[in-house]
């Protein structure tokens, strides 16, 4: 048997590509580790001369009691991002959730229902029609949603090319150089916060409107929005308004069973609401 | 002992020897030099990211031209309401074309303020076909209202204080006076662009109304005020404000 094992062409064969195959790990491995340290140390701010990345960590807050469903976030927010003008493509969006008497479901409808297509005149500009008016309605509110920015992003884990991550700010983002557009960061997000553009054959999705937070002002949703709805800011910072929100508030995320450690926080919605 | 490898194994591996190289130079070569400086990512597109210019400007850019909106708006329940929710992006404002809002208010103010589910209760909304008139007739929004400070919030609230507060002289104020206070102010004395009623010549006041009721003058609303009104329900409102003191002698002149 012994004899038999050490005559093995085939065990011979695979011992050896084994050792190559260690052999070249070790020097791939070795290089990019020094590729890794020859990235300065980085004492001057990154990636602004104004804006140091290690200093912040922004989260979002949404206070569902105050939408009035008035869509100006959608609106402001494709103007800022030229994002595409239709009812598929959106970075941040608000679900209106209806309980009619006798039902136990919500029903659910958003911007990019035909209805509110009809209602508004074109998919380009975005307005809720006013279908329930007449309905017996039990319960309703309005639900504002964007991407949550997790902790521990899905659509990060999935990316097969490092063209999506996590800056050192918690915001998520995208790289459309090096994107190939296989779209896994689409299927992967729990929460449906991306989107495909076809065009360029990339996915995209919400930078918390990242040339405007490095630059020290608010997301754009967040500015227009006439009710104050939507609140964002710097949990580092004590006295920022996200901070007061979080501390002072019941509040909960969308989907925590997920393990993706959103960093939108809500207060005044439903359990149905996901 | 190790027994020779077959010529083809060999072989084999040389090539496989030979593609983890390309790869590996290929890896080494195509990787931009940023990829791994602060993750698995290239952080070169973080700047890219962040150098955008904003469009959306915020209201303290406005009011550095127009500072006679910072009186009356951050006082207003408009006050939460950035000008560029209504006017568009400013961009690179001053000279942007198309910073004034939509020909139609009616649409522009009922994206927040139509009655519907859903909104909260405490939100200012009134159901269209029913507001400013029952019979659906329309009229745009900034006929009555003023964006920049709106209001007034209940028309019953307004209705009782306005009856209470109608000034007293010896002409008793005839039940239309009510309707003309709620534009003109208690004592007919004229709020923002509508004119003082109060001491004006009660010839001048019905010539007026009647021009409104053959429907040639400027105000719709004034039309559709004066054609619900009789001879003698205008004759009994000019002489009640005739009667009231003006409250600054320019205003006579109107």
């Amino acid at each position: 048997m012994k004899n038999d094992r050490k005559k093995n062409p085939r065990r011979e064969f695979l011992s050896a590509t084994g050792k190559a195959l260690a052999g070249l790990g070790v020097i791939a491995g070795g290089s990019s580790l020094l590729g890794a340290a020859t990235g300065d140390a980085a004492t001057e701010s990154f990636p602004t001369a104004d804006y140091d990345w290690t200093k912040h960590r922004w989260a979002y807050g949404i206070d569902a009691t105050k939408c009035i469903g008035c869509l100006r976030c959608v609106e402001a927010c494709k103007a800022e991002n030229d994002v595409v003008r239709d009812a598929t493509h959106f970075r941040t969006w608000v679900e209106r959730y209806v309980y009619l008497e006798g039902e136990e479901k919500a029903r659910v409808d958003s911007h990019s229902d035909p209805k509110n297509i009809a209602a508004s005149g074109s998919e380009a500009t975005y307005r809720f029609d006013n279908r329930y008016q007449d309905a017996k309605v039990t319960k309703a509110f309005f639900v504002p949603k964007i991407c949550n920015h997790c902790s521990h992003p899905a659509c990060v884990q999935v990316c097969p090319v490092g063209a999506t991550f996590k800056a050192e700010d918690g915001t998520v983002l995208i790289d459309h150089d090096y994107c190939i557009g296989c779209r896994y960061c689409v299927q992967a997000c729990p929460y449906g916060a991306r989107y495909f553009i076809e065009e360029e054959g990339v996915s995209d999705k919400c930078t918390w409107c990242y040339h405007r937070i490095t630059k020290g002002l608010q997301p754009v949703c967040v500015d227009v929005c006439p009710t104050r709805a939507r609140v964002f800011g710097d949990l580092n910072d004590d006295s920022s308004t996200i901070r007061e929100f979080v501390d002072n508030n019941p509040v909960q995320v969308l989907k925590p069973e997920s393990g993706n450690g959103p960093m939108c926080f809500y207060i005044g919605i439903d359990k149905d609401v996901s | 002992m190790t027994q020779k490898l077959p010529k083809h194994i060999v072989r084999l591996l040389l090539l496989l020897g030979c593609f983890l190289l390309v790869a590996y130079a290929a890896k080494v070569y195509l990787t931009d030099p940023s990829y791994y400086k602060y993750g698995y990512y290239r952080a070169d597109a973080v700047p890219e990211l962040a150098a955008g210019a904003p469009l959306y400007q915020g209201s303290a850019y406005c009011l550095e031209c127009h500072p006679e909106r910072s009186a009356d708006w951050p006082l207003t329940p408009h006050k939460a309401v950035q000008c560029e929710v209504c006017h568009g992006a400013s961009e690179e404002c001053p000279v942007k074309e198309g910073t004034r809002i939509p020909a139609d208010t009616i649409r522009l103010c009922s994206n927040c303020h139509e009655k519907m589910p859903a909104r909260p209760a405490a939100h200012p909304q009134i159901v269209l076909g029913e507001h400013p008139f029952a019979d659906g007739e329309t009229m745009p929004c900034i006929e009555c209202h003023d964006p920049h400070a709106p209001g007034p919030v209940a028309r019953e609230e307004v209705t009782t204080a306005v009856e209470s507060a109608l000034a007293a002289t010896d002409v008793a104020a005839p039940p239309g006076a009510k309707k003309c206070a709620k534009c003109h102010g208690k004592q007919g004395e004229g709020v923002k662009k509508n004119p003082a009623l109060a001491g004006k010549e009660a010839a001048r006041f019905i010539e007026q109304m009647n021009l409104y009721r053959s429907g040639a003058g400027d105000s719709k609303i004034m039309t559709r005020f004066a054609k619900a009104l009789s001879d003698e329900e205008i004759a009994e409102l000019a002489e009640y404000y005739q009667s009231l003191p003006a409250a600054h002698p320019r205003q006579l002149k109107e």
